[in-house]
């Protein structure tokens, strides 16, 4: 579903990523781990379309995305670290909104299901976002991406700074999307939910990818050793 | 994507605050600069109305002395009738009347006279009408309706869209629009188009409601003045687009904007006219009121001569009594006639700078839509420049025309009968001014936003790229 192919992006003479290759399929759950400039959210900008490679190319569907990039964007969903949506409007009305540019319409009780299905409670679908926590936000993330039936999720640091057990409820919706076949590559800090989460986690150095396992062959305590091995050379 | 922005643009401006205090601020401040033109028609009508009584009045009372003796009464002011006298001190009113648009632009109406007295005793290099200056000086004065569209509207589409992408970037939400399969600087535009119609419609209720306040009855003129609303805002919002599709920083946008604004509104306008004023200076005002007394003192010492040398001129003026039947009347209106000859070299310099000024305010007008606004209101309006120089063709050309009248009887020595009133030229304002002019503003204004909105689009892509790498 998600392919890097020698992917490369500089930034003048910075090389913020160097020759990724990765594939992610359906239903994985892709955890991109590394310090802050490893690349991951160059990977995840590349994957979006924000910035264009330098050289390679990212593909998602078996389309390239720099060449067909509105085809891609129907096909994605992007959650951010920090979601930010129009305070003035309820959540119910965000959903609307971000759904409506999406090109996907639905009736207010689909709509209401869909906040239902990402677990956020009923009482918040009509107040402000404004009076919303972040974990409720990150909520309203995921119910576009499941009204947008998207095939790929893309996640930057979805669960940094979310209490653990709004944390641990972002990760059970991911499984759930994930057993839909929704393919999700994820950039996080977070090693516990990367291994509670992920099907397969990469460790980036310096816009390498220095790793690539499946979290089935490693436990929280060796994969926490080889981090900080790779991190520490 | 058009319905979800509407729905969306309508939700997040009835929710906010700031643009509902604003839109009221502006209703109370255009529905003050509308009283404020309604006073100044009103006291305009007020003036024009007592002058004309004024002129009724003698009017009337050479009519009721012709009446008396053609009746064969004796009447006191019988020396009324006298020909100088009619052309002198009865004389005739020139009036520009008041159009109803002019209680939404005042223009220069302030600056020139709206009624003239038109008497043979006036020479037409002196007639009043302050016009030797710069035309565009002093252009925008009054706090009247097109003063707010002027300089405040333009202040207001400042405030609500200088950061309407730039919010979004800086806040990180563009990113989350731009994940979905949109073209961002459509989108942008689109949310500019919302609330430029906005604007519009709040607009036009506020500038009917003015209007039905100060008593404008529905015309085309008000339609046009409507249209060339429309076309301005047109013109602002487009530049706040192009400047948002530009920039990477809310503040940086609102300098910008600001700095545009200043530029266009109040530095340009200025500009322009003081380049007209460089460009083609005007004859000095002291030396030609030097040269009409000059020339008025040596016609008054040459009296004889001249008046033998009128005659030469005007031979079906001479009659048969011979040179000592002529008297002061007859040398004076020859040598008015004689010194106007003398004098129409160093007026018709003035003249011809003045308009050379005007033209050169009108094509350099077109960089500032400030001027093409204010231009095509008080066009409008009637007070533009423009007019006022109409007006003044117009007295001028009935001045020569109504002494014309009056020299068969001069020199014949003969007094006006009641017949003879009846048949004085009579001065009425005609204004060949259609609203071309003020069509072509809108066009300009109009083509200018179509085009910075063009290229806005073309920049999608390229300026995405740009923007999101840095942030």
């Amino acid at each position: 579903m998600l392919h890097a192919v020698n992917l490369t992006k500089k930034y003048q003479e910075n090389l913020a990523l160097d020759n990724l290759n990765l594939v992610i399929e359906p239903g994985d759950i892709y955890c991109l781990l590394g310090a802050n400039g490893a690349g991951k959210s160059t990977t995840i900008n590349l994957f979006l379309n924000f910035i264009a490679p330098t050289s390679g190319k990212a593909v998602i569907d078996q389309i390239e995305v720099s060449k067909d990039p509105q085809a891609i964007k129907k096909l994605i969903a992007y959650i951010p670290e920090n979601l930010v949506l129009y305070n003035e409007l309820s959540g119910l009305e965000n959903l609307e909104y971000f759904v409506g540019l999406a090109g996907m319409k639905y009736q207010q009780d689909e709509l209401v299901s869909f906040l239902q299905e990402a677990g956020l409670q009923s009482e918040a679908f009509k107040k402000r976002v404004k009076t919303y926590s972040k974990g409720m936000r990150q909520k309203i993330g995921v119910a576009m991406a499941i009204a947008k039936r998207a095939k790929v999720l893309l996640l930057d640091e979805p669960t940094s700074g979310l209490d653990p057990k709004a944390s641990n409820e972002f990760s059970e919706l991911l499984l759930r999307l994930s057993q839909q076949n929704v393919a999700t590559l994820m950039a996080t800090h977070d090693l516990f939910r990367a291994k509670e989460t992920g099907t397969d986690i990469g460790i980036m150095k310096s816009g390498k990818l220095v790793e690539q396992l499946s979290t089935e062959e490693i436990n929280h305590s060796d994969l926490e050793k080889l981090y900080l091995n790779h991190m520490n050379n | 994507m058009v319905s979800q922005n509407i729905r969306h643009e309508v939700r997040l401006l009835s929710r906010n605050y700031w643009f509902v205090s604003l839109s009221l601020v502006l209703v109370l401040l255009c529905l003050y600069a509308g009283y404020n033109g309604l006073r100044h028609f009103e006291r305009r009508q007020a003036d024009q109305q007592q002058a004309i009584a004024a002129q009724q009045e003698k009017e009337d009372l050479i009519q009721e002395v012709a009446l008396n003796l053609s009746k064969g009464e004796e009447h006191p002011s019988a020396f009324r009738l006298s020909p100088m006298n009619v052309a002198i001190y009865t004389g005739q009113l020139a009036t520009m009347p008041a159009t109803e648009i002019s209680k939404l632009a005042i223009g220069q109406s302030d600056l020139y006279t709206h009624q003239i007295k038109i008497s043979s005793s006036e020479d037409l290099a002196t007639l009043s009408f302050n016009e030797l200056n710069n035309p565009v000086q002093l252009l925008f004065g009054n706090f009247d309706l097109a003063f707010v569209l002027t300089y405040l509207v333009p202040l207001v589409i400042i405030a609500f869209t200088y950061n309407l992408r730039t919010q979004e970037l800086e806040s990180g939400r563009l990113r989350l629009l731009a994940s979905n399969p949109i073209n961002t600087n459509l989108w942008l535009l689109q949310r500019f188009i919302i609330r430029y119609c906005s604007l519009a419609i709040i607009l036009t209720f506020i500038l009917t409601l003015t209007a039905v306040m100060v008593g404008m009855a529905f015309s085309l003129s008000l339609v046009t003045f409507f249209l060339l609303t429309y076309a301005y805002l047109a013109f602002w919002f487009a530049v706040s687009y192009l400047v948002n599709i530009y920039g990477y920083s809310s503040a940086k946008n609102a300098v910008s904007l600001l700095s545009l604004w200043i530029l266009l509104v109040l530095i340009l306008p200025t500009v322009i006219n003081q380049a007209a004023n460089t460009v083609y200076p005007m004859p000095s005002r002291v030396t030609l009121l030097n040269e009409i007394r000059q020339t008025k003192k040596e016609l008054s010492q040459e009296q004889d001569r001249v008046l033998d040398e009128y005659l030469r001129n005007h031979p079906e003026l001479i009659r048969n009594e011979g040179q000592n039947a002529y008297g002061y009347w007859q040398g004076y209106f020859a040598s008015q006639e004689l010194m106007e000859e003398e004098l129409s070299p160093v007026i018709n310099r003035f003249d011809e700078q003045l308009t050379k000024q005007q033209k050169w305010v009108d094509s350099w007008g077109l960089l500032s839509p400030a001027v093409l606004f204010q231009d095509g209101a008080t066009e409008l309006a009637g007070t533009s420049s423009k007019n006022y120089n109409e007006f003044k063709a117009n007295v001028r050309s009935f001045s020569l025309d109504w002494r014309a009248h009056f020299m068969p009887f001069v020199f014949d020595n003969t007094m006006l009968e009641h017949s003879d009133l009846e048949a004085l030229p009579k001065f009425e304002y005609r204004s060949i001014l259609g609203t071309s002019g003020v069509l072509v503003n809108i066009s300009v204004l109009l083509i200018l936003s179509v085009l910075m909105a063009i290229r806005g689009l073309a920049l999608e892509g390229k300026q995405e790229l740009l923007s999101f790498s840095r942030s």
